[in-house]
């Protein structure tokens, strides 16, 4: 490690927001992993029947008056839906959803919208004209809509909700790589690696690209913001997982019915969502501002 | 005058992409639009009569070209579900859509712009560090989520769901969807107030992001233009801050605003399929999601193609827009 490197890991770890943000993510981490122990209540042994006893049940902070004493003897964090579900334990189940299909959705689109930046930037021509106006093409498409035509297109399925919010994201990524290859090929050292004769793949993989990566970094980050809030909204609209799963955007259009009887039902997902949300978009600002100071401005 | 046709020819293929995307995707949707109409239960006979009718059975490229030469007369073709010309759909839908997604945009400029000034003036202040937290949690917050909230809230006092109340709808009679330009020309007091108050609360949901996207970037674009020379010559003569700010910054620090401006339409036209179905308002974003469940194909076609065009279009404005702010940038001069 350069000293170089060193205090650029200095200045991340004392970045205020780069410490909340990493400490949301690894916080919400943390509760998907141990979601059966923290709560006691394991979604795929949920019984219908004798959760009947507990529908609607007010969170345990919230007023509750009237309600029967083996009801009000149970505390519920979050309180309970409909079908008696316990919110907290399901919305940190849904976590586990919001995550992996985040992650895997980002990863997505780095594997598709990597080689198109780098080919695009690297190359130019005929083939960056065509890569560069098929992504005008798409990216003329608002993204929800983009995602739902793709989902509808190959089947209603947690991979396939995963593939559309990836391909969604992979404009953003290829114009962005393809804009760090046009300014990193201009300079000396990839002019020096041409001069020696070495071939076009060393020199992308080798030279151009690990030069480029502190803006995909940041990307990436926030990426995963913006994937976890197609999720949940493609999930609203009944296009995510089957009903019943806890899925966070599904969950609040199963319970949307409830707004007023049972507000909690509605508002706890809601509130797991921003939370997480808001922590990649810290965890990514942060990373902007030290990795990459000239990208403050978007 | 050079410029803005080549610019206009050159967004004609990006929308003929658009347009080509837009029918393959249609038709690589899973089921059969024909037997959607027929019913579970139809005879072969029927299924291919309907098929034929439609033109579903002919090769796809002469449906393509047969979509797009009615397309070029401004024929988007019958929807399947209701029997109705789709442009009337449309001419029924898109003026709701048009007028949320304005109304958010407009509270997302009218608020979001000030707010990014006052927080620039006193950079690190708690004004600052306040309204950019409050910007960081509006970019977090899904659309949907935003106007439950807000219903939670408000809806006591204000309606949530719908464009007009019947009662007012019916003595309104308006003659075009535009409810709220009708009522203002017409000179209609309450038709006018009615569909303000329809029209606030899911503006203010759709209306966050663009919020807090434009609070941010109004608040760099300021800090980097109060740092230079020329500001700081401003001040030296003693004009007031408000010339110094308003006259001085902030026109040289619109150009990133407005490009933010446009690149937002796109988010809020998506942003609209969501918020449409919160507040069940009839526009085009929860018709061409019920048309996909429905595979309505010429519905989905004229809806995905109207929302990409109107995108291509602002965007084509906005970049107009920069000769306009900056002098300095000449349309057409390429070096």
């Amino acid at each position: 490690m350069s000293a170089d490197d060193r205090h650029t890991l200095r200045r991340l770890v004392r970045h205020r927001g780069v410490q909340i943000g990493v400490a949301i993510v690894a916080l919400w981490v943390l509760l998907a992993a141990l979601a059966t122990p923290l709560t006691g209540y394991d979604h795929s042994a949920f019984d219908p029947d004798t959760a009947l006893d507990y529908q609607n049940v007010p969170p345990s902070w919230w007023d509750r008056a009237n309600l029967p004493p083996d009801v009000e003897a149970r505390t519920f964090l979050a309180g309970t839906d409909d079908l008696g579900h316990d919110m907290f334990g399901l919305v940190l189940y849904g976590t586990r959803y919001s995550l992996t299909i985040g992650f895997l959705a980002v990863a997505i689109s780095l594997l598709v919208g990597i080689p198109l930046g780098l080919v695009s930037g690297y190359f130019g021509g005929w083939l960056d004209t065509l890569i560069m106006r098929s992504i005008d093409v798409v990216m003329a498409f608002p993204t929800i809509l983009l995602a739902i035509c793709i989902v509808t297109v190959l089947g209603q399925s947690l991979v396939n909700l995963m593939v559309a919010v990836g391909l969604v994201g992979v404009p953003g990524i290829a114009r962005q790589l393809r804009a760090e290859v046009l300014r990193v090929k201009q300079l000396e050292f990839v002019q020096a690696a041409q001069a020696l004769g070495f071939g076009n793949t060393r020199i992308l993989f080798g030279h151009v690209f690990p030069n480029c990566l502190a803006p995909i970094i940041v990307l990436a980050t926030l990426s995963t913001a913006t994937a976890i809030l197609e999720t949940a909204g493609l999930g609203f609209v009944g296009l995510g997982p089957e009903p019943g799963t806890p899925e966070w955007g599904l969950i609040i259009s199963e319970n949307r019915n409830l707004l007023t009887q049972a507000p909690w039902a509605v508002l706890t997902p809601g509130v797991a969502i921003v939370i997480l949300v808001l922590g990649f978009n810290l965890l990514g600002d942060g990373l902007r501002d030290v990795l990459d100071p000239r990208l403050k401005k978007r | 005058m050079r410029y803005l046709l080549g610019r206009l020819f050159s967004i004609l293929p990006v929308l003929l992409g658009v347009s080509l995307l837009v029918f393959l995707l249609v038709r690589a949707i899973p089921g059969d639009p024909a037997r959607n109409i027929a019913g579970e239960r139809a005879s072969a006979e029927l299924i291919e009569q309907i098929r034929a009718e439609h033109g579903f059975d002919r090769p796809l490229p002469v449906q393509y070209l047969t979509f797009m030469g009615r397309l070029s007369r401004g024929d988007f073709g019958t929807s399947i579900q209701s029997r109705q010309s789709v442009s009337g759909e449309i001419a029924r839908r898109f003026p709701a859509t048009i007028e949320l997604a304005l109304s958010a945009i407009l509270l997302a400029t009218l608020i979001g712009v000030p707010l990014g000034i006052a927080a620039s003036l006193r950079p690190n202040s708690f004004l600052d560090a306040g309204s950019m937290a409050a910007a960081l949690l509006g970019v977090s917050v899904p659309v949907f989520c935003l106007g439950y909230v807000l219903i939670l809230a408000v809806g006591d006092y204000l309606p949530y769901a719908g464009r007009m109340d019947e009662a007012v709808l019916r003595e309104f009679a308006p003659r075009t969807s535009f409810y709220v330009l009708e009522a203002a020309l017409r000179l209609n007091g309450r038709a006018l107030f009615n569909a303000l108050s329809h029209l606030l609360l899911p503006a203010l949901a759709l209306s966050s992001v663009p919020l807090a996207v434009v609070a941010r970037i109004t608040r760099s674009s300021m800090l980097e233009v109060l740092g230079q020379d020329y500001v700081r010559t401003a001040k030296a003569k003693g004009l007031s801050q408000r010339a110094v700010v308003l006259k001085h910054a902030l026109r040289n620090a619109l150009i990133p605003i407005v490009t933010v401006l446009g690149i937002q339409t796109g988010y809020l036209l998506g942003g609209a399929v969501l918020t449409e179905t919160v507040f069940s308002w009839p526009g085009m974003g929860w018709f061409v999601v019920q048309a996909i469940g429905e595979r309505d194909y010429p519905v989905i076609q004229a809806g995905v193609l109207l929302f990409a065009t109107t995108f291509v279009l602002v965007n084509l404005f906005v970049d107009l827009a920069y000769s306009k702010l900056d002098p300095r940038v000449q349309l057409g001069v390429t070096k």
